[in-house]
């Protein structure tokens, strides 16, 4: 396995609230290596964007508080790092894309000049060489006529295109991971398959490490090379995408797939996991899934932890694996 | 496979015991915050003065002094001093009294401009919102047409129209202010109107036949009524303040009624030899507007949704 | 941009001929006799009452001295004050740059102390810093500005000898206290929209991506915070000064600057109605002329606008 770029260990983030202190997100460990692309699936509320925002550097400290691990980019540890060093990782090194291109972008300003903003502030461009890179780095990502696009705003362009902008102030000085938070869920679907080829592309070309939140298994099925899942701020499973397609193991990744309606095959009634997620102030001390899930017992009260399957590097957090009980879906 | 469930409504409901609504909700976030109460404690403290003025003052009526407003000419203008607290008036009236007197007045203009206010800009806002089209842009229009000039011209304007300065009475001032509000109620109350028109309970009222009256009574009404209950509360601050400059530029309530723009009126002149005289009817004027703003702003903040 | 420039100047076309209309409307209900008014208790002999009623067309039916009365309008001419006996234009250009200048000097003020305040508010939020301010701005928004005239000469002027409390004659200096005593009042409430508007931007998603971008915190707050946060405030400022215009008539009072304010009260107490008719109309078409450049003022900010 290639030395990996980006390593999460024991990673735990909470929220010092009014109402309590919110696990966000509990003991998440993960490696990323150059040219991986790895999918983190799960629920609105699952932790998910909070633990990338964390490796940013993004979450607003005052409430959030990193409650313990390390997060390590190559031989930097990121936590308590001091915020100059931060700022020339997040960028240059890592970068991340969001939800909504529309509310991420500044309103005022032309596109083009915040994408020249990376070569201007970073490396000190001239504006003619700033703008002259980024009208490149438009056509690399796939907007027509950059040169007039290049002065236009972001309410100008649309969806498709305002997310490839953002991807491409992203990619503007070649770093060597992309965090992509739910880059497609704002958008059409055909536009959906566009941008996640360009970042298929981009990851070809660049061999670029990737990391893909989302809730959308189809999305995770045609790029991921591994998944992890979370839920309630703690991570249920992980593994390598495609066995991970063909059999999961944790009874909530079965729920998922389950969900999923079917094109091919008998009409049935759509399936859906009963109950709710449980209120991520007050996180039960056994397994966080154990009030909604089919396959309860006793041994539930107590917090599973993640127990390797087979023998790739599968795991899973339920008292119930390794015992022969996932059916094929 | 696991049955099909029934959704348990018991359950449902056991969730939020509470019941929560807009309303309920504001309560809740109003009555924590210690400045709802600063500032209902002084509105009620000048409504009370308006409405019972003998509760803050006890004149006792003799047989020189029948008002009980311990009128002596020969102790005219006098500062602070323990047996008129607030020292006495040219004409050597109790200053205490008068201004507590004062706020009846000034409140029941205040309140009155502003019903007149809510009222028009309520209705001819429901019109316009509701109806739109043909309706609203002649409202809308009349409505930027008085924007245009600036309030206090307009109210002198309207004053002078109105009256001269002897026939002036106090239903005059309080018309003429009222009618120069309307404009800005419509515009706001005209835009919330167009936001819940959309909402899907509305469209539901119309789909099962309910009158226009009605909906715009009982279902729109209700619901824009917020921001515009808070702007009246604000404006009636503004408005205390607005009558006493009336009445300080000479334009406002007759000369004879106890007002706390007369009496600061009055007192401009001599602030150098008594100076008590500006600063007691200034200081309750000003106590008396801040407590509407400050229980506008508490409003406001109680139904911002924001904090939720 | 130009067409949207177009737009609103055609917008505001009926609101102009809606708002002189009222304007009209309202003064010629005055009661009392102009002309009379201004020979007080002599008798007028009929030929001059026939010239007069000739010059300013009072024989004529309404509708057809509003017309007159626009025809010259668009000629610039305001025609004539009936007290003075001047051309109101020349009145005018004695009178306005006072008041300009008063507006000016008073929107700077507010900006100067504004901004910052609002600024270093919103970085503190929830401190004790913070809530002192958001209380005392409350408290000077609920000052009348006649009452801090009072007080400010009172003070300031007398006690303290260290500003002019009156007239011109010191030049600029003379209109320093005036701008202060105005400026406060709209000082607190342009310096809670800006802590306000800035409090908004805080939450906007593109300062995240501004971070996620490696850029300094400082870049984050100027750059990309501020010029957005800038653009309401920046928008009223350029509304406060138009507001202005017409509304220093209370300041003017206290202070005796002789500007459009000392002259418009001086009119309705001289029922000098052309001259009432001609200073409205004048404020009126200001406060267009000056709502339309503060909607460029806003398009030229905001990209958004633009494309409407």
């Amino acid at each position: 396995m290639a030395v990996p770029l980006l390593v999460v260990e024991d990673l735990s983030v909470e929220f010092h609230t009014d109402e309590g202190i919110v696990k966000a997100v509990s003991n998440m460990s993960w490696e990323l290596a150059a040219g991986e692309t790895m999918a983190i699936l799960g629920e609105s509320g699952s932790g998910k964007s909070v633990s990338v925002q964390a490796v940013m550097g993004l979450l607003p400290m005052p409430p959030a508080v990193i409650a313990g691990g390390s997060i390590r980019y190559g031989d930097t540890e990121l936590i308590g790092s001091e915020p100059s060093v931060l700022r020339n990782i997040r960028g240059p090194e890592i970068a991340m894309i969001f939800q909504d291109p529309l509310s991420a972008l500044n309103p005022v300003y032309r596109v083009g000049w915040q994408i020249a903003e990376m070569f201007r502030m970073h490396e000190g461009a001239s504006r003619s060489e700033a703008r002259t890179r980024s009208i490149d780095l438009m056509q690399r990502v796939g907007i027509p006529n950059p040169e007039i696009r290049f002065r236009q705003y972001p309410h100008e362009f649309s969806g498709g295109m305002r997310q490839r902008a953002m991807i491409a102030m992203a990619l503007a000085l070649n770093p060597k991971v992309l965090i992509a938070d739910e880059p497609t869920t704002a958008l059409d679907v055909t536009v959906q398959a566009q941008i996640m080829d360009l970042l298929g592309q981009i990851q070809a070309d660049t061999n670029m490490g990737l990391i893909l939140i989302t809730h959308d298994l189809g999305v995770v099925a045609s790029v991921a090379d591994r998944v992890i899942v979370m839920y309630a701020g703690r991570t249920v499973e992980t593994g390598d995408a495609e066995s991970f397609y063909r059999r999961p193991a944790h009874p909530y990744s079965k729920g998922l797939m389950r969900s999923v309606p079917r094109i091919t095959g008998p009409l049935e009634r759509l399936h859906s996991i009963d109950g709710t997620p449980p209120s991520v102030v007050d996180l039960p001390a056994g397994c966080a899934f154990a009030t909604r899930c089919p396959e309860v017992h006793d041994r539930c009260t107590e917090r599973p932890a993640l127990i390797q399957i087979g023998d790739r590097t599968r795991t899973a957090a339920c008292h119930l694996v390794g015992e022969p009980v996932g059916e094929a879906v | 496979m696991t049955e099909p469930k029934t959704v348990d409504l018991e359950a449902v409901a056991a969730i939020d015991p509470a019941r929560r609504t807009f309303w309920g909700d504001a309560w809740r976030i109003l009555r924590r915050r210690w400045l709802f109460w600063v500032s209902l404690f002084l509105i009620v403290t000048f409504v009370g003065m308006a409405i019972v003025p003998g509760l803050y003052v006890w004149p006792s009526p003799g047989p020189d002094d029948p008002s009980g407003l311990y009128c002596f000419l020969a102790d005219a203008r006098q500062g602070p001093s323990s047996e008129h607290w607030f020292g006495t008036d040219v004409q050597g009236c109790d200053y205490y009294a008068q201004v507590t007197y004062g706020a009846r007045v000034s409140l029941v203009v205040a309140l009155f401009a502003t019903m007149i206010t809510v009222v028009v800009g309520i209705v001819l806002g429901s019109l316009a919102g509701y109806y739109g089209g043909a309706l609203d842009s002649v409202i809308s229009r009349t409505a930027d047409g008085f924007f245009a000039l600036p309030y206090l011209v307009g109210a002198i304007i309207v004053l002078s129209a109105l009256t001269t300065q002897e026939g002036r009475e106090i239903w005059h001032v309080t018309v003429a202010i009222g009618f120069l509000g309307w404009p800005s109620v419509v515009r706001l109350y005209r835009s919330t109107v167009l936001q819940v028109k959309g909402l899907e309970y509305v469209q539901a009222a119309k789909a099962l036949g309910a009158g226009d009256g009605r909906i715009i009574f009982r279902h729109i009404l209700p619901n824009a009524i917020a921001p515009t209950l808070v702007y009246s509360t604000i404006s009636m601050g503004g408005i205390i303040s607005v009558e006493a400059t009336l009445s300080f530029l000479g334009i406002g309530l007759p000369i004879d009624s106890i007002s706390w723009g007369n009496m600061i009126s009055e007192a401009g002149t001599r602030i150098q030899q008594s100076p008590h005289l500006l600063f007691f009817p200034s200081a309750y004027l000003i106590f008396a507007s801040l407590g509407f703003v400050l229980m506008g702003e508490q409003l406001r903040e109680a139904f911002d949704p924001r904090f939720r | 941009m130009f067409r949207y420039f177009i737009r609103r100047l055609l917008q505001l076309i009926p609101v102009f001929f809606i708002s002189t209309f009222l304007i009209f409307l309202v003064i010629r209900i005055i009661p009392g006799d102009p002309i009379q008014a201004q020979f007080g208790e002599r008798r007028i002999p009929d030929n001059l009452r026939e010239a007069y009623v000739e010059r300013y067309h009072f024989n004529e039916p309404l509708w057809k001295q509003y017309f007159l009365y626009m025809k010259d309008i668009f000629q610039f001419d305001l025609g004539d004050s009936i007290a003075n006996q001047r051309p109101i234009n020349e009145i005018f250009r004695e009178s306005l740059p006072r008041t300009a200048t008063l507006a000016t000097m008073s929107v700077f003020f507010i900006a100067l102390f504004s901004i910052p305040l609002g600024i270093f508010s919103a970085r503190k939020k929830d401190t004790f810093a913070d809530n002192s301010f958001l209380v005392i701005t409350l408290i000077m928004l609920s000052i009348p500005p006649f009452v801090l005239g009072l007080l400010a000469q009172l003070f300031v002027g007398v006690k303290w000898g260290i500003l002019p409390v009156s007239g011109v004659e010191d030049g600029l200096k003379s209109y320093i206290l005036p701008s202060l005593v105005i400026a406060t009042s709209l000082m607190a409430v342009d310096a809670r929209l800006m802590r306000t508007t800035l409090l908004d931007t805080f939450r906007e998603d593109y300062l995240r991506t501004a971070r996620a971008k490696g850029l300094t915190e400082r870049r984050v707050f100027t750059v990309h915070a501020l010029r957005n946060a800038l653009i309401p405030v920046v928008t009223v400022l350029a509304i406060d000064l138009g507001a202005l215009l017409g509304g220093t008539i209370v300041t003017e009072s206290v202070f005796n600057i002789p500007g459009i304010g000392f002259r418009i009260t001086r009119a309705v107490v001289q029922r000098d109605t052309t001259m009432i008719t001609g200073v409205s109309i004048f404020l009126v078409m200001a406060y267009l002329f000056i709502n339309l450049i503060v909607d460029m003022i806003y398009a030229w900010l905001d990209p958004r606008i633009r494309y409407d």
